[in-house]
């Protein structure tokens, strides 16, 4: 419900925006982008509530004390509260990857682009993922790619990166 | 005129026959009779008679005659005499003077009645003259007159005179012959009947019995014809007539005459009662007389048989004499002066069987018994007296139809009878039981002919009780009966009127007066109830336990009524302690305990008033038990703690001395049953869920009844609740107890086991250990020994004591080595002990021992194979430290040769290790494989340069080294690789991370990406 609410002040939200848009556009125009579409989505990045965020700092503490139960118990909680960030999931994700639980941890890499579908990070952190811990090359490319394309500043190794894999890819095949 | 006829009866004797004799006088007087009293006067004729023992001994009639004829005489007027003497001097005179034959014959026929008359009176008065002398006179008138007469028509004026001057004077033939010519010349004579009857006497008196009879019947048919029955010479012909028949031998046709004489003498009065003519009959002689001589003549018939007989011959039914009574009455009692009892009693018996609704019907039955109990037939007499309780008690047709008096009459005679019947049957019952004893055990048969003796015994006093039901002996009666129903074995009955005796009437016997017959035994009577009721149970036991059971509870109703009746009696005690006891075994706990409860309050008030030591023993006793009873059906109604008490109590009373009989007796027992009751509790506890309150039950067993049976059990549970309830000190102190004490018992088997928990529980580990080894060490189970030595090295691990640990493990491996399993561990515990010990040959011994277990085993186990993979990347690790010892120096070549070779030892260990396919093993040998090679390339790259090289030549040298060392640059990140791959097969483990973080370094820029951490956090 609370995720359904969500989306509808998201929608309301890119009205709003387009709304405004003249106003907007004529400012990112004068930074050469080109994807009005991305910009506008790079406009409207989510934020968790404060509770999810307390439960967050919490986690990433227990963590940090190699308190993994307690650290569990607070993603979980994350969870529960409704967190959608991919500041919040991209933390879960690369928690559940060093727990060697890579099943878990694509999963929550794939719910936060979900969320956001044009969130660098994640792209990274999913390419990243696939490349070395799946060995899945094609998908590692592919959000490499993503990356690149919603970065604001394309990462010169990654394109080293995605010319080595796709190399691999064509091995292979 | 006077004329007076006085007739003598004779008195007749014969031999065998004791006959009263009969006198007869008959004076006849103008008309007027007179009869003087005294003749009959029956009273003294009876008593002369009774008084006689034989004939002879009786009275002679002519004494009795004379005396009467001396009493009218001196009664006779003097006047009368002198006027006949006058008269008779006219009748001389006028004879003197007659000159007409007719008239002179008449004169002369007066003189000759008065000569008669004078001379009968002269003979009254004169004894010395002879008879004849007196009447020659008369008798020579009238010959005078019967030679000259010539009248024949009144001839028998002349010739009944003289034939009666003839008897007077004693000339009995001529008087006969005179009678004879009158009957014969004078057949019609007014003095026929007379004449006849004279005749027959004299015949009679001459034994000429045949004329004598048939005289007799000429006077009966001659009053028939003149329906002269009143006549006294009827009677007497009649009663003649029989004797004549009689002595003939004719006794059919004299009993005739005889039922003629006495139905002539007895009239019936209606409405009189039964034995009317018994008094009538008896007063009169004559008619004794001929009851006697019927009685003579049915005697020589067939006796009783005869008298029925004959009635029945001459009397239609609903006629039949009522005089009958006594006719079986004299016969029976000829037969009685003759010592004929067999036939006296049987004539009587006749009469009761002809007539058994008469009222002399019992009378008669009692003179049965007399006659012979005078016989001295005591068979008989008791054979008769059970006759005559069966004829005429209450219950019979005869008392039923009797009136009060006839009632009353016979009740006293029963009440006599069944008493002497009952004491006859008792006694003789106890006698014969009496010499049964005498004579030990004799044959069943015996004892069944005692006890048929007190059946019979048992039988007459009910039936005692049954026809006097109201007697004061009632209770005594009771009393008895119980005791001969008792003696026969007949213990039902025995308890009925026992009971009946004691409870029944004992108002009615206090409220006696004190002359009656009090019954004072009630106690004996109730007590002997409880002894019948035993031994009907102990009968009924073997025959049917259920009805047994019955019969014990009535008699435990008839205990506590004789307890709460007689409570003063001594046996009251025992009765109430016996009763309580039954109460429990037949489960009802209840009653048992109340009345083992009222048993204690009266013992209680006992002790303040006995001095008798024996009494003062027997009331312990009962206390004792009564207090045991209470405890034992406490504790069968689960009231442990009230069972505890009682038992408590008990103890307490028996252990004030330990030498009493009662101690030896009870304390034993009792002391289990205390214990039992306390266990029993701890039971209860359990089922409630209480389990730490149950084990203190259980261990106040122990504690408190220390010897008792139960205690090993109590304290066993004990130590289980302990274990259960996790109490583990207080169980290590029960156990240890229970080892020293009962070390034998099988149930010290388990303590060790148990101990052992209990120290690991409380984690006590040195003890625990120790106590595994004694279980390896003494357990007669193999499988046990072999699992406790595996957990004492564990113990002993635990406990810190390595030493222990791998002497136990080392043992375990060394005796155990199936199953495989938990050897294999027990020396992969020897390798980690070992490791710690820094033991290294020892732990490379059993590392290659746990390899070559695995190899050798048949089928081996992912648990071997892990070990053996374990095993085999230790030793590869130690391999790979004498590989890395090795440092590359000049020369060059030949260190390389020995590092070459201690690396290649390495990486056959590791493949070794690898090939186990042990995932977190495989993936360390694979890092270590590539670390080798990675080390190697460094180590050649690191490796000491020769000394005097210049540049170009270090320049030189070191591509060589370059050269040299990439080959296992690639080796090694190869192998990194493999691990890195088997994680994207889901694989997980260190090395795999290591191996990321190793290729990181030797291929950055393929391994060495990271995740981009969020910034906000």
């Amino acid at each position: 419900m609370k995720l359904l609410i969500k989306n509808v002040f998201l929608c309301y939200a890119i009205l709003m925006i387009t709304a405004c848009s003249g106003l907007s556009v004529s400012s990112f125009k004068s930074k050469k982008i080109v994807d009005t579409s991305k910009t506008q989505q790079q406009m409207v990045t989510i934020e968790d509530s404060r509770a999810i965020k307390l439960q967050l700092e919490k986690a990433l503490l227990a963590v940090k004390n190699h308190d993994f139960e307690a650290a569990e118990s607070a993603f979980k909680t994350m969870l529960a509260l409704g967190a959608t960030s991919p500041v919040t999931l991209n933390h879960y994700g690369i928690y559940l990857r060093s727990q060697w639980r890579m099943r878990e941890a694509e999963t929550i890499y794939l719910q936060a682009l979900s969320f956001s579908p044009y969130d660098s990070m994640t792209h990274w952190n999913l390419a990243v993922f696939y490349d070395l811990y799946k060995g899945d090359y094609r998908q590692a490319v592919v959000h490499y790619k993503a990356y690149q394309k919603y970065a604001e500043r394309p990462d010169k190794r990654v394109e080293y990166w995605i010319t080595d894999l796709t190399r691999r890819v064509n091995q292979e095949s | 005129m006077r004329y007076l006829i006085i007739t003598l009866l004779f008195l007749c004797s014969r031999r065998y026959l004791r006959l009263g004799f009969l006198l007869t006088v008959v004076a006849t007087l103008n008309g007027c009779s007179l009869i003087n009293p005294k003749w009959f006067d029956h009273s003294s004729l009876e008593r002369q008679v009774d008084e006689a023992h034989t004939l002879g001994a009786l009275p002679a009639a002519s004494e009795d005659f004379k005396q009467w004829q001396q009493e009218s005489v001196l009664s006779a007027s003097t006047d009368e005499k002198a006027l006949l003497q006058s008269v008779s001097i006219a009748y001389q005179e006028a004879l003197l003077l007659a000159d007409e034959p007719l008239v002179r014959q008449e004169i002369q026929r007066r003189l000759a009645h008065i000569n008669l008359q004078l001379a009968e009176e002269r003979q009254m008065t004169d004894a010395t003259t002879k008879p004849k002398e007196i009447y020659q006179r008369a008798i020579n008138a009238y010959v005078d007159l019967l030679d000259n007469a010539s009248n024949q028509e009144s001839l028998d004026q002349i010739l009944y005179p003289l034939a009666k001057a003839y008897e007077m004077s004693g000339d009995n033939l001529k008087a006969l012959a005179t009678f004879n010519r009158l009957v014969s010349e004078a057949p019609n004579s007014n003095y026929i009947g007379e004449v006849q009857f004279r005749r027959a006497e004299i015949l009679f008196a001459r034994a000429e019995y045949a004329p004598a009879s048939k005289a007799y019947k000429a006077v009966i048919q001659h009053s028939k014809n003149k329906e002269d029955n009143d006549s006294s010479f009827l009677m007497n012909s009649l009663y003649m007539a029989g004797w004549s028949d009689f002595k003939l031998g004719h006794y059919s046709s004299a009993l005739h005459a005889f039922f003629t004489v006495l139905d002539n003498h007895y009239k019936p009065i209606k409405n009189e009662n039964l034995l009317p003519g018994k008094q009538a009959l008896t007063q009169n002689n004559l008619l004794n007389d001929t009851l006697r001589v019927m009685g003579l003549a049915f005697s020589y018939e067939a006796g009783a048989t005869s008298i029925g007989d004959m009635l029945d011959h001459l009397y239609s039914d609903s006629a039949e004499p009522h005089y009958v009574d006594e006719l079986y009455d004299n016969l029976a009692d000829l037969y009685l002066e003759k010592k004929r009892f067999i036939d006296s009693a049987n004539t009587f018996s006749s009469y009761i069987d002809r007539y058994p609704q008469s009222v002399s019907a019992p009378i008669f039955h009692e003179r049965i018994i007399s006659v012979y109990l005078e016989g001295g037939f005591p068979d008989r007499v008791r054979e008769q007296k059970i006759k005559y309780v069966k004829s005429y008690n209450v219950q019979s047709d005869y008392w039923t139809l009797a009136d009060d008096i006839n009632q009353l009459m016979i009740q006293k005679k029963l009440i006599v009878y069944i008493n002497e019947l009952a004491s006859y049957y008792h006694n003789l019952a106890q006698v014969q039981q009496h010499k049964n004893k005498q004579l030990s055990d004799k044959a069943q048969a015996k004892k069944y002919e005692i006890k048929a003796l007190y059946k019979k015994a048992a039988y007459w006093y009910e039936v005692w009780l049954e026809n006097s039901p109201y007697a004061s002996e009632n209770n005594q009666i009771l009393f008895l009966l119980g005791e001969t129903r008792y003696q026969s074995e007949d213990y039902s009955l025995a308890i009925k009127a026992y009971e009946n005796a004691a409870y029944k009437n004992a108002a009615l016997d206090s409220s006696m007066s004190q002359d009656a017959v009090r019954f004072t035994d009630h106690n004996e009577a109730a007590y002997a109830a409880l002894l019948a009721y035993d031994r009907l149970i102990e009968k009924q036991v073997i025959a049917d336990a259920l009805k047994a059971n019955k019969i014990k509870t009535d008699k435990n109703k008839s205990a506590l009524l004789f307890a709460n009746t007689f409570v003063d009696d001594k046996r009251t005690n025992a009765v109430l302690v016996q009763t309580a006891q039954s109460l429990f075994s037949l489960n009802h706990y209840e009653q048992a305990i109340e009345v083992g409860q009222q048993l204690i309050g009266r013992l209680d008030k006992a002790d303040e008033h006995l001095e008798d030591d024996g009494a003062v023993e027997d009331n312990e006793q009962f206390l004792v038990i009564a207090y045991l009873t209470i405890a034992h059906a406490q504790q069968a109604l689960q009231r442990y703690d009230l069972a505890e008490q009682a038992y408590a109590q008990v103890l307490t009373m028996l252990s004030k001395d330990d030498n009493t009989s009662l101690y030896q007796q009870y304390y034993a027992a009792t002391l289990d049953n205390y214990a039992a009751s306390i266990y029993q509790q701890g039971v209860v506890q359990i089922k409630a869920e209480q389990p730490s309150l149950a084990a203190d039950s259980f261990m106040r067993v122990v504690k408190l009844a220390p010897v008792s049976s139960i205690r090993v059990s109590a304290q066993r549970d004990a130590i289980a609740l302990f274990m259960q309830t996790q109490q583990w000190r207080r169980a290590i102190t029960a156990m240890t107890d229970f080892q020293l004490n009962f070390g034998d018992d099988d149930a010290a088997k388990v303590i060790p086991a148990q101990l052992l928990l209990a120290y690991e529980s409380l984690k006590s580990w040195p003890e625990a250990a120790a106590q595994a080894k004694e279980i390896a060490k003494d357990d007669h189970r193999p499988e046990v020994r072999q699992q406790a030595l595996y957990s004492a090295a564990e113990l002993y691990e635990k406990a810190g004591d390595l030493d222990g640990a791998i002497e136990s493990y080392r043992s375990y491996a060394h005796s155990y080595p199936e199953p495989l399993a938990t050897n294999m561990e027990a020396q992969y515990r020897l390798t980690v002990l070992y490791a710690k010990l820094d033991e290294v040959d020892k732990r490379g011994y059993w590392l290659r021992k746990l390899i070559a277990s695995h190899n050798a085993a048949k089928p081996s186990t992912n648990r071997s194979r892990y070990l053996a993979a374990f095993s085999a990347i230790d030793l590869a690790e130690q391999q790979l430290l004498i590989y890395q010892k090795i440092i590359l120096q000049h020369p060059l070549k030949k260190s390389l040769a020995r590092k070459r070779k201690a690396m290649q030892h390495a990486l056959d260990a590791y493949y070794r290790a690898a090939n186990y396919d042990i995932e977190a093993f495989s993936t360390q040998a694979t890092y270590r494989i590539a670390g080798i090679y990675a080390g190697l390339a460094s180590a050649l790259l690191e490796s000491e340069r020769p000394s005097g090289l210049n540049a170009l030549e270090l320049e030189q040298y070191d591509f060589l080294l370059e050269e040299q060392a990439l080959p296992f640059e690639e080796k090694a990140i190869e192998f990194y690789t493999i691990n890195v791959e088997r994680s994207w097969q889901g694989i997980k483990t260190d090395w795999i991370k290591y191996s990321y973080q190793a290729l990181a370094k030797l291929m950055p820029a393929r391994f060495d990406k990271r995740e981009m951490i969020p910034a906000e956090g």
